[in-house]
């Protein structure tokens, strides 16, 4: 049986044809199914990564019984702790069912991955035990053509093993690469979108302008701050009466800090 | 308390219309110096690049000699004393100008602040005038004109009284919500001006009248 031994040798990716200069290189085809694949296995690799890292942040967070929203560790004993690390009593039959079954989960999973142990071991003592019986065999006349095709499988066997190790590995890549490449563009393209939104642009020179509008404001009001307080001590220095007990300002003069009085006029003039 | 003309303190808000201060018509000053020098400062190199290449050398291919007439007004453009009377000029025009249009000059404008006359109209080229030469006159005896600000009842200076122009807000004025609020406080307390004594109550009581 030919096996192929290299990716870069699999028959389902087309390989660059060598073309005469005045011919333009046709475009390398690409297998969809495999992309697809890639994509999947690297996303799900990406993925997976993030979560265990951010899992055992997470898990750190909530064994030192800190809140979610800040930073200010909590008393555990408190009833209305918002991580819920006081453990609630069921309180209908629906409950009980819903609590057991979540303990049966865990329970099963950590009775699992004894049971992997033991399994492991039981592995071991029973290849101890089937050498132990097939080593007299080896001394029997007309087993050797028989243990030969045996030690050609199994080499065949670890030959299909390394074949898959080594595919494994260089797909593990490329894929972790594509998927990354996928949603940094994919998160590129979403951003560029969103800034050629009306609505976004409209938010930001808002947000601009604002800021603008603000820094003036300050200005303006500290000014204002300042005319008091230094009015008030040159008028209390002087004796005089404070502002307080000062009349208004007439009424025509207060007018014309909306409209400047004869502008109207003048326009009148030049049309 | 009820005002004369009827209206109730608590309808009031803001200062908008009333009597500007000294500090915010003195930071208006600042960025108005701060806006003149940068023209004055640009028109100037640009004047003084292209009139020395055209007197040194060519400009654009034409020189001094190509162009009649060109000689004479340079000769009078470049005279010692020149720069500075057509800098003068300028000034006058900026302020005096500003004033007569919209009654604000830039840096009054970013303060929100109105130059009109007594009776609340607009400023008209003689007044301004005046008005501008009044700067002069405050300024001479240690700028006492414009600290008169501070005392006056219509917080006018030398240069106001001489034009009879005020100056008013003309935005919503009040005075920041944190800064200085504590000395404000204090003194209103001093001063026994509210019972409540909060800096906003202080300025609030700009418009209360004289019992």
């Amino acid at each position: 049986m030919k096996h192929t031994t290299s990716v870069v040798d699999s028959p389902e990716i087309d390989q660059p044809t060598q073309v005469p200069a005045h011919q333009a290189a046709p475009p390398r085809k690409i297998n969809r199914l495999r992309s697809l694949t890639r994509l999947l296995v690297g996303g799900v690799e990406l993925g997976a990564e993030g979560l265990l890292n951010r899992l055992e942040e997470w898990e750190q967070t909530v064994a030192q019984g800190k809140d979610v929203a800040g930073d200010q560790p909590v008393d555990i004993t408190q009833p209305d702790l918002k991580v819920g690390l006081q453990p609630e009593e069921p309180k209908s039959a629906f409950d009980l069912a819903r609590v057991i079954t979540i303990g049966v989960i865990f329970d099963a999973q950590e009775r699992l991955g004894g049971s992997f142990n033991q399994i492991r071991r039981a592995q071991k003592g029973i290849n101890r035990l089937a050498n132990r019986f097939l080593e007299p065999l080896e001394r029997v006349p007309g087993i050797k053509p028989i243990q030969r095709n045996i030690d050609q499988l199994a080499a065949r066997g670890e030959q299909e093993v390394s074949r898959w190790i080594k595919i494994g590995r260089q797909e593990e890549t490329q894929s972790k690469a594509l998927a990354e490449l996928a949603f940094t563009d994919s998160v590129e393209n979403y951003i560029q979108y969103l800034a050629a939104q009306p609505a976004i642009e409209e938010l930001v020179e808002d947000q601009s302008t604002s800021l603008a509008t603000e820094v003036v404001e300050e200005v303006r009001e500290r000014a204002v701050s300042l005319d008091t307080f230094f009015e008030g001590i040159a008028r209390a220095m002087l004796r005089r009466a404070p502002r307080s007990r000062l009349p208004q300002p007439p009424a025509q003069v207060k007018m014309s800090a909306n409209t400047l009085r004869g502008q109207a006029e003048i326009k009148g003039k030049v049309q | 308390m009820i005002l004369p003309d009827g209206e109730n303190q608590s309808q009031l808000s803001d200062l908008k219309g009333y009597y500007a201060g000294l500090i915010s018509r003195g930071a208006a000053f600042v960025l108005d110096v701060i806006i003149i020098t940068l023209i004055i400062t640009l028109t100037s190199w640009i004047s003084y690049v292209t009139l020395t290449t055209f007197t040194t050398g060519s400009f654009f291919g034409l020189s001094a000699s190509d162009i009649p007439m060109l000689e004479p007004v340079l000769n009078i453009i470049l005279k010692p004393g020149m720069a500075g009377l057509v800098i003068l000029i300028f000034i006058i025009g900026y302020h005096v100008l500003f004033w007569f249009f919209a009654g604000q000059t830039p840096g009054k404008a970013m303060l929100g602040l109105r130059v009109v006359t007594v009776e609340g109209k607009r400023v008209s080229i003689l007044r301004g005038l005046l008005r501008y030469f009044g700067y002069y006159l405050s300024a001479i005896p240690l700028f006492a004109g414009f600290w008169w600000v501070l005392i006056d009842d219509q917080r006018q200076g030398w240069h106001d009284k001489l034009s009879k122009t005020v100056v008013i807000y003309t935005w919503a004025a009040r005075p920041d919500e944190r800064f200085m609020v504590q000395e404000l406080s204090d003194m209103n307390t001093q001063l026994g001006i509210n019972s409540n004594n909060s800096s906003t109550q202080l300025t609030r009581g700009e418009i209360d009248s004289g019992d």
